[in-house]
């Protein structure tokens, strides 16, 4: 019981710099890049601005995930996460998480489509393919959660 | 659940109330008066071994079968 606490602890800690991490990235990285590739390349300076818009979208999408993950944290913390609103943050982190792989996939699809390499299409493979492995791993782990909920509402039922 | 629990009766012949059976059971008032009305699930024999301890009884004392249609009568 005393290392779920201190594995809990550490994976607030860690949510909690990538959250940052991200904020960091939405502000700061995201919009150098996109402002120096466009002053390399006339084809991204037209498109500077829809690719901010998308990519803060995308980066919008992982932060929703990481504080979904972040309140489901607390709730195991408290033995609460066996319940209907634990699973409405599932559903947050699924949805989330769908959307930023769709996005990355889109664009990296049209970009290796574009570019023709064999080693970015690779590269494009080995991030797509492990996100829809993640995601499907969700889905499973969201019906264990709903059949868990399911018995331990029947054993609270049990005088 | 046409299962009932006829802890009126065995209640009544102790003279004892539900509150008080309820602290000896270890058990909430609430869930005896659950197990009273016919709305328990489930009751775990550790719960029954209790009261048939308390109230002096054996399981077949408390447990009566009875069909739907007077489950129904007696929970209208």
């Amino acid at each position: 019981m005393k290392n779920n606490r201190l594995i809990l602890v550490v994976l607030q800690v860690l949510l909690g710099c990538a959250l940052l991490l991200l904020a960091v990235f939405a502000a700061m990285s995201l919009p150098g890049s996109l402002q120096h590739l466009a002053s390399e390349s006339g084809e991204i300076a037209r498109l500077r601005w829809p690719l901010l818009f998308v990519g803060e979208v995308a980066t919008i999408c992982l932060a929703m995930v990481v504080i979904a993950t972040w309140i489901l944290l607390r709730r195991v913390a408290h033995d609460e996460v066996f319940s209907q609103s634990s699973l409405r943050w599932v559903n947050v982190i699924l949805y989330s998480l769908g959307a930023a792989w769709l996005i990355v996939t889109i664009l990296l699809g049209v970009a290796t489509i574009r570019d023709g390499e064999p080693g970015n299409a690779m590269a494009a493979l080995l991030i797509v393919v492990p996100g829809a492995v993640l995601i499907l791993l969700l889905v499973v782990m969201r019906s264990l959660l709903i059949q868990a909920t399911d018995l331990r509402t029947d054993l609270e039922g049990v005088i | 659940m046409p299962i009932v629990m006829r802890l009126d009766v065995e209640l009544a012949k102790r003279k004892m109330s539900v509150s008080e059976l309820a602290g000896k059971v270890g058990i909430t008032p609430a869930n005896i008066s659950v197990l009273k009305n016919g709305r328990a699930k489930a009751v775990r024999l550790s719960t029954l071994d209790a009261l048939c301890e308390v109230l002096g009884c054996q399981p077949g004392d408390l447990l009566e079968w009875v069909d739907q249609d007077a489950f129904d009568r007696l929970n209208n």
